[in-house]
């Protein structure tokens, strides 16, 4: 447990300094939104407004891409951060086709979650499992490849709302 | 230790046991967690199920999406959207699922990725040409079914997987609890029987060491007195010895303790000895020394300290006085009376190293001094003792040669008749002649009897004394005896009747004519061997007499027991026959005593004429003594023996006697 702790802290930390924003440039995304629901009220976000936050690019394999790819988006934790989320313990996250989970505060503190919006320079598209998808470093923590933790791979993200 | 030895093996086979136990339970309780950890069926079956769920949930969105296609008619719609959305989904959920089973891919599986991929190109198709919803309405719907199908199969089978996963993780649980417990009861067996054979080998060690240390106490202690014996002392006492400056060596002697013993019985004789034992034992630990019995009536003490032998008499003394306080039991009582010797390492003179044997020695002789003295007396070991025993050793170490070289002679002590005067026969005599000067049999005959070499002697006066009266006995008018004395040693060797059996073969005298003399020493020993010597020596023929009667304790009783064929009476009684009327009554009596036994009476130390009348008068028979004569050569025996004449009796006894003999 220590140890996992650790090795979460180490990855806090490698967050904060490893992760540099990226500039982009203009794309044509397709038709999303991915709504943040909090008290105070519903905020809306299309891809290319989502990326307002500051993107940042991870290059890595996912459960269903052998091959590496670079990603591109926002951190979950800053968009938490501003909706007055940071605290949250456990946030509930929606897909478009209805696929819903419960994701513990752990998860966005001790690993890198990237809110991609873009796939190797291109918009994300729903059959990549854009068009935005939660994306993991998984080729530096292998761990997030794991069965058990692929719920919090959320594809077609669609709605945030913290769980009380 | 062959028992040790088997509660050895038996617990390394123990300890063997439990290490393999504990080595192979170990490994089956740890390979059956594994297994059941490595059982993660059950939660990856949960998983492809809400997967199934999932992708049915999006198969029907697809069927919607078609049915509101069909009714609008046109794809630049919402209804349009939605299709699009829901192919998306699908190709997807198809992709993830492919993934999911990825290299597992069964026929159930199989058949769901198939047909979603199939959805996926029909959604494709209709999204290009919606003209094919009418045209290939029951294709599609097939399609749609086939899914759904499909899924509904798929999420069965994958419920079925997961009961029997947790069925699977149940029965390894149950098989990892029974084989704990199973483990705990062998170990509780295991560690019971460890126990009780532990407990058994402790019982064993400590009866072996209980027997070790009563063999060591019978070893090393006298069962009686429960004094150190002999054995003990020689250690004990040579290592105080060593270690004191001014030690003393104490042999003490019980006197007359068979008096004891025949008088009041050995009960009382054991508590005498057990009480004088603990007397001792107390006396000689207070003073920081050492006491042990070294057999029968003897004990033997080491004193640490002892100051001078003026300071070691009065020690002995005293010693003796405490000893001899009052034992009483049953009404019985007796004082103790020991003799002692003394002696310390500076006191042993010449070149005689102070060693335990030499100073037991000088002990011993003191002792023997003690009681030469009449007992009930301390002596301590001094220089004329000293010369006296380097005389006797060197006495003893001399006579084998002495009598190669014929330094050994024999006198013949005549024997006549008290009535009738004649020649009765003659007692043979050893005598030494040492460097000019004759050994007093009394002190040759002694140190003669330490050893084997009295055997030698007693045989060398026998053979001779034999021949000389075959010799007489052609010559005599009458039958001439010849006695010889036989030492205790002699007559308890085994092959005594066959040595004299062959002696009477080769000087051909007549076994009757040959007395052989015996002292009650003979008769401490064995008693029922003893017997069975006697009447073997009676079967040859031979006459036993019983010699120096009258001068030790158990006279009398040897009398009723044994049967012998005649009685020595010791000049003892002949010294005061004319003065005393009790010595006369008692010899009287004695007369009595063996004529009735039908016993000869040889009466020792005639001296005087008044003397052989009273003898003769009470009825003695046989007598010798200086009065007759005094001992002879073989020469002159022999002539005795020849010229057949009487010995004068005064006051013509013996003529009347003579004379009245053919009346009578």
């Amino acid at each position: 447990m220590v140890r996992k702790l650790l090795l979460g802290l180490a990855f806090l930390s490698a967050s904060a300094q490893a992760m540099e924003p990226v500039s982009v440039d203009e794309v044509r995304f397709a038709t999303a939104s991915l709504t943040v629901a909090t008290a105070e009220g519903e905020t809306g976000y299309t891809p290319a407004e989502l990326e307002s936050f500051g993107t940042y690019a991870i290059r890595t394999v996912t459960p269903w891409r052998e091959t590496a790819a670079e990603f591109v988006g926002v951190l979950l934790a800053e968009v938490l951060d501003a909706h007055g989320l940071a605290e949250a313990a456990a946030i509930r996250v929606v897909a478009e086709n209805d696929y819903a989970v419960t994701i513990p505060s752990t998860v966005w503190t001790e690993h890198d979650l990237l809110i991609a919006t873009r796939v190797d320079g291109k918009a994300h598209n729903r059959r990549a499992r854009g068009p935005i998808q939660f994306i993991f470093d998984m080729s530096k923590d292998p761990g997030t490849g794991d069965e058990e933790f692929q719920s919090n791979w959320v594809w077609m993200a669609a709605r945030i709302e913290p769980v009380e | 230790m062959k028992l040790a030895g088997t509660y050895g093996a038996v617990t390394i086979l123990l300890i063997a046991a439990i290490v393999a136990v504990s080595s192979l339970g170990g490994f089956l309780v740890l390979s059956q967690y594994d297994a059941l950890r490595e059982k993660e069926g059950a939660i990856t079956e949960v998983t492809r199920m809400r997967n199934g769920v999932i992708a049915i949930v999006d198969v029907v969105r697809a069927r919607d999406a078609l049915r509101d296609l069909r009714d609008e008619g046109q794809i630049d719609s919402t209804a349009g959207d939605a299709l699009t959305e829901a192919a998306d989904f699908l190709y997807v959920r198809a992709d993830t699922l492919r993934q999911a089973i990825g290299t597992s891919l069964d026929q159930s599986s199989e058949r769901v990725v198939r047909s979603l991929d199939n959805l996926v190109a029909v959604l494709d198709a209709v999204l290009v040409d919606p003209a094919v919803l009418d045209t290939e309405t029951e294709a599609i719907n097939a399609t749609v079914s086939e899914a759904t199908a499909a899924l509904m199969n798929y999420y069965d089978e994958q419920k079925e997987r997961h009961v029997a996963a947790v069925a699977q993780k149940t029965h390894l649980l149950q098989q990892l609890v029974v084989t704990t417990l199973g483990l705990i009861l062998l170990f509780a067996l295991i560690t019971t029987g460890t126990a009780i054979l532990w407990r058994v080998e402790y019982v064993g060690r400590m009866r072996r060491q209980e027997a070790e240390e009563k063999a060591n106490i019978l070893a090393y202690y006298d069962s009686l007195t429960g004094l150190p014996n002999r054995a003990s002392f020689l250690e004990e006492g040579a290592r105080i010895l060593g270690e004191a400056d001014t030690p003393a060596l104490i042999l003490l002697d019980l006197d007359d303790f068979k008096i004891i013993n025949d008088s009041y019985g050995h009960k009382f004789g054991d508590l005498v000895l057990r009480t004088v034992a603990g007397r001792i034992s107390h006396h000689f630990h207070g003073h920081g020394g050492f006491a042990a019995r070294l057999g029968g009536d003897e004990f033997a003490a080491v004193l640490p300290i002892a100051s001078g032998s003026d300071g070691l008499q009065s020690f002995v003394d005293e010693l003796i006085l405490e000893l001899s306080a009052n034992v009483t039991a049953n009404g019985l009582k007796i004082s103790p009376r020991l003799s002692v010797g003394a002696v310390m390492p500076h006191m042993l003179t010449g070149a005689e190293a102070p060693t335990l044997q030499a100073l037991i020695r000088a002990a011993d002789y003191a002792l023997y001094e003690a009681k030469s003295n009449g007992r009930f007396r301390g002596r301590i070991y001094d220089a004329k003792m000293a010369a006296s025993l380097a005389t006797r050793r060197e006495m003893k170490l001399e006579m084998p040669r002495a009598l190669a070289r014929d330094e050994f002679f024999i006198e013949y002590q005549p024997q006549f008749n008290l009535v009738t005067g004649r020649l009765h026969g003659f007692e043979a005599l050893a005598r030494w002649r040492r460097g000019g000067t004759v050994v007093p049999p009394g002190v040759f005959i002694e140190i003669a009897e330490e050893d084997d070499f009295i055997v030698q002697l007693d045989a060398w006066v026998l053979k001779h004394a034999m021949a000389e009266a075959v010799t007489w006995n052609r010559v005599a008018p009458q039958p001439i005896k010849i006695s010889t004395n036989l030492s205790a040693r002699n007559f308890h060797s085994p092959d005594l009747i066959e040595r004299i059996q062959d002696m009477l073969q080769t000087t051909k005298l007549p076994a009757e004519l040959l007395t052989l003399e015996i002292t009650e020493s003979v008769l401490i020993e064995d008693w029922v061997q003893t017997l069975e010597t006697l009447s073997d020596l009676s079967r040859l023929g031979i006459k036993i007499a019983l010699d120096d009667f009258g001068t030790g304790f158990s006279s009398l009783s040897y009398l009723r027991r044994l049967s012998v064929n005649e009685v020595k009476i010791d000049r003892a009684f002949v010294v005061d026959i004319e003065t005393s009327d009790r010595t006369r009554m008692m010899m009287d009596a004695l007369v009595d005593i063996a004529q009735r036994l039908g016993m000869q009476l040889t009466i020792e130390g005639i001296e005087t004429e008044p003397q052989a009348k009273i003898l003769a008068d009470l009825g003695g028979e046989v007598g010798q003594g200086y009065l007759f004569s005094w001992p002879v050569t073989a020469t002159e025996a022999l002539d005795l023996s020849a010229s057949g004449k009487r010995v004068a009796l005064h006051n013509g006894t013996h003529a009347n006697a003579v004379q009245a003999d053919p009346n009578t």
